[in-house]
């Protein structure tokens, strides 16, 4: 079949068609390259990044407070305690970060060598120089060499591919001290693809996080493109080299709650019962899903909002399927309040991630009811990220998620860890200013909501001094002039 | 996130990671700044884009998804009722509907070629619904012929698998007098476009033997009547309900309804689907991953066939994605219960729960009244309650 023009053609042709007055209304230019795309390779076309969502409440939910939620304060707050600790309702250890936020879930082959590499190296140097501990999570892809392993335990098999990793990238001027070391708490992700052939990869872990779905890809598993599997990572994982990594849409083992019972107890024997083990779902049921894993032995539960996500998902369901993060820590919330009603409160802990990119938000996630939160998308823009979106090929023009772009390394550090640094600090002032020692003081009542559909679906204006006095406020104007409310008198 | 705020957040997380210190003002007052200061007064008119407020719930724990690439999901739809005797199996929920943009004579050669090309090569059986004549010669997929302003077909024209016809609303006795003759001589499945939801009209069409009703989205919302300035998604949702209440008490004998208009994207697609639309009339998008033929050499018609190929194929993929991850093996299970909205608008409109909430607004404010009734010892009849509650509805809290 003759087929002589480039997509890129398509694209300018169809940006034409769109800006006609006639179809304007009805096209916007992101859709109608979506339509070329489909066109182009009759596959389903994938996107990076979370969900462009409509409304994501943060703008119009805000701290109380005449100079409550300042960034920036005269005064010395840095005795706020901003600490994490996730485990101990079944499991025997705890992990313990100082702040209230880690990274999450970007998994080698998602992310390209270096910026994990920029990550590692940031969290150790914060450890070492600051003394702050930031926890990361693995992502599904399975862990680095020396992520899991200390130096003095490796053998020759380990250093060879530890070593070929770091040629194959031009890493090799990378001072060794750096990378060969991990000095905060990790956690690993159990996900439907196992994508990991090193048994050490659970037992070396200091948490273990069964992935049941993510933000951006609810109920569809995950997804590494061909062309971003490349032979090292593909040796990593498991999986034939440039053949997209599909993990199932759900466990195979894991059909529904008795399943997840199974399979965290089966984990905790594997672990000896020693770390905490989380649970992590997409934001959509979330009231069901919070109760089902507070049922299980699960330590925490973990909610992915619409908004995020970091890697290649089906832009449709990406677009189509989810809720937002405000909404679903109240609904989070309100799962575990009916859980504990009759029963005495335990260590359980609840995580929120999606659209969480600084401190303001954080604090409003906590103070809604997360006792933590993960952020991706904030840690790969400190990075360099431009948000182009093109995370799902090998095209990212900062060098993040794949191209030969080169990412500068100790620039990049130096970034994630004024982040990490900056975020706390502006932290310990929302919080101090508040007049409150820790962060896990923050409420509901130091919150408050600007309109109306912010009110409810956060929970805040379901309290009955402002939007219920709105209504009934209403009603009885309406009474006087309808005289349709006859008093009767119930005593 | 519209671009703007793309902007802001990636400069305000650079400002932090920059510098290391606390920021003056945070993302979300920066956003909120802007909007205050947004002086584009097209933007500001700009109408809130009603599909975009509206999401899926997803299968997790509480209910397991299904595997598109390892499950069978099921998007075959038989469209005729019962008593139909020559039913039209589709292989996916889509018409080809080409009444909006005026095709030219090479368009509908490629999309002819492109739907042969699915049937024969792919098993994909796509309906296109045409007023133009379209030839039999080697037609493997099945053709609705659209007919406006007719009242009378005679039997030897009857080279179509089914038919769409146009209510006539000026003369509805004219009209069902010409559906009841076509209904006994034509053993296809017919369609009727109408405009209004009401009884009237759908209870005689289907009274008299209609296979479904078409809704045109963008017409209906766009001619005088009660939809003028509605959304697509109130008439789905009306037509839906119109359906429901003729066979209240009775089983749907597989009466459908037909969406056409406002579709250009699979996420549209599926949330009308769930809104109550069985088959969705596909036309614009099509035309426009076939709109590069306006530029192009227009005598390369295999090219643009094959981009509509692909395109449908593609198409075809997203749609089993979808209720596969929704927890579903058949596309037409999804249900108004399965969304969500994030637009109080949206929640009135059409009845789908608030997220956050899983109530719909009525629904809250039926409550709110409920709890007021109590509260202050009153005794409300039910009509009085319902004016109370439409009341709060047409007069909402800081509106």
């Amino acid at each position: 079949m003759p087929y002589h023009k480039d997509v890129l053609d398509i694209k300018r042709n169809l940006l034409k068609e769109s800006s006609s007055p006639t179809n304007a209304d009805y096209y916007d230019p992101a859709k109608i390259i979506l339509d070329a795309r489909k066109a182009f390779d009759g596959l389903v076309p994938y996107s990076g990044l979370g969900a462009t969502s409509t409304n994501d409440y943060f703008s119009s939910i805000d701290l109380i407070g005449g100079s409550g939620g300042d960034l920036k304060t005269a005064e010395d707050y840095s005795d706020v305690d901003l600490s994490l600790n996730i485990g101990g309702r079944y499991s025997n250890d705890i992990i313990k970060s100082d702040v209230p936020f880690f990274i999450s879930g970007m998994s080698y082959g998602s992310l390209k060598l270096p910026a994990k590499i920029v990550l590692h190296i940031a969290l150790n140097k914060l450890a070492e120089e600051d003394g702050i501990c930031v926890i990361m999570n693995t992502g599904e892809g399975g862990a680095l060499p020396w992520e899991i392993y200390g130096m003095d335990t490796w053998n020759n098999r380990i250093l060879e591919y530890a070593e070929r990793l770091l040629k194959e990238h031009n890493l090799d001027s990378v001072d060794r001290e750096q990378i060969f070391c991990r000095k905060y708490p990790l956690i690993v992700q159990y996900a439907s693809g196992r994508f990991w052939r090193d048994p050490n990869y659970l037992l070396k872990a200091d948490a273990i996080e069964i992935k049941i779905g993510q933000g951006a890809k609810i109920g569809h598993g995950g997804v590494l493109p061909g062309s971003k599997v490349t032979e090292l990572v593909a040796e990593n994982r498991g999986v034939p080299p440039y053949k997209a990594a599909h993990s199932p849409s759900r466990h195979l083992d894991i059909l529904g709650p008795e399943d997840l019972v199974a399979k965290i107890l089966e984990l905790r024997e594997v672990t000896e019962w020693k770390i905490p083990i989380i649970v992590k779902v997409g934001a959509s049921r979330v009231y069901d899903d919070i109760q089902i894993i507070l049922k299980s032995c699960a330590d925490s539960a973990s909610i992915d909002g619409y908004v995020g996500g970091t890697g290649a998902a089906p832009w449709e369901i990406r677009e189509v399927i989810g809720i937002n993060t405000i909404p679903s820590i109240k609904l989070g919330k309100d799962a575990i309040v009916d859980y504990y009603s009759n029963k005495k409160l335990d260590n359980f802990k609840l995580l929120a991630h999606g659209g969480i990119w600084d401190s303001k938000r954080i604090a409003k996630c906590i103070a809604l009811g997360a006792n933590g939160v993960g952020i991706g998308t904030g840690f790969l823009i400190s990075m360099g990220c431009s948000l182009i979106q093109d995370c799902y090929t090998n095209t990212c023009p900062a060098g993040l998620t794949g191209s030969y772009e080169k990412l500068d390394i100790q620039q990049s550090v130096k970034r994630v860890i004024n982040y990490i640094k900056g975020t706390m600090f502006e932290l310990q002032n929302i919080v101090g200013s508040l007049g409150k020692k820790t962060i896990k003081d923050l409420g509901t009542a130091d919150l408050f909501a600007t309109d109306e559909i912010s009110n409810m679906v956060s929970g805040l204006g379901m309290s009955k001094k402002n939007y219920y006095k709105q209504i009934t406020e209403k009603i009885r104007s309406m009474d006087n002039k309808m005289e349709c409310i006859e008093k009767i008198n119930l005593s | 996130m519209n671009n703007k705020e793309k902007f802001i957040i990636r400069s305000s997380i650079l400002e932090l990671a920059e510098s290391g210190t606390p920021r003056n003002i945070s993302i979300d007052d920066r956003i909120k700044n802007n909007n205050n200061n947004n002086h584009n007064e097209r933007e500001k008119e700009k109408p809130l884009n009603f599909w975009d407020s509206i999401t899926a719930l997803g299968a997790q724990l509480s209910r397991p998804p299904y595997d598109p690439y390892r499950e069978i999901i099921n998007l075959e739809i038989s469209v005729g009722r019962k008593q139909c005797q020559n039913k039209v199996v589709l292989s996916m929920p889509l018409l080809i509907y080409d009444n909006y943009v005026k095709s030219e004579e090479t368009s509908l050669d490629t999309l002819h070629d492109a739907l042969n090309w699915l049937a024969v090569n792919e098993n994909i059986n796509l309906g296109f619904v045409s007023d133009k004549s379209i030839k039999n010669i080697n037609r493997k997929y099945p053709y609705f012929k659209r007919i406006i302003g007719k009242s009378k077909i005679e039997k030897k024209d009857f080279d179509f698998e089914g038919l769409v016809l146009q209510y006539n609303n000026d003369d509805h006795d004219k009209f069902i007098q010409f559906l009841t003759d076509i209904r006994k001589e034509f053993k296809g499945p017919i369609l009727v476009e109408i405009d209004d939801t009401d009884d009237r009209y759908i209870n005689s069409i289907l009274d008299i033997g209609a296979d479904g009703i078409v809704a045109d989205t963008i017409k209906i919302t766009n001619q005088q009547g009660k939809y003028k300035g509605k959304h697509a998604i109130t008439v789905i949702h009306d037509m839906r309900r119109a359906i429901n209440q003729y066979y209240a008490g009775k089983e749907n004998d597989g009466a459908m309804l037909v969406a056409a208009g406002d579709f250009n994207n699979t996420g549209r697609i599926v949330k009308a689907a769930a809104l109550g639309a069985d088959i969705i009339g596909y036309s614009t998008s099509m035309l426009i991953a076939n709109a590069a033929n306006h530029y192009e050499n227009l005598s390369n018609t295999n090219a643009i066939s094959e981009r509509i190929y692909r395109h449908v194929l593609a198409t075809k993929g997203e749609l089993k994605g979808v209720p596969a991850a929704l927890g579903y093996s058949n596309f037409y299970n999804m249900s108004p219960a399965d969304l969500r909205t994030s637009s109080i608008e949206v929640s009135l409109q059409t009845d789908i729960a608030i997220e956050g909430i899983d109530k719909s607004y009525r629904q809250i404010i039926e409550e709110l009244v409920d709890e007021y009734e109590i509260k202050e010892r009153l005794n409300i009849d039910e009509g009085k309650k319902q004016k109370l509650v439409a009341h709060l509805l047409t007069n909402r809290y800081g509106v």
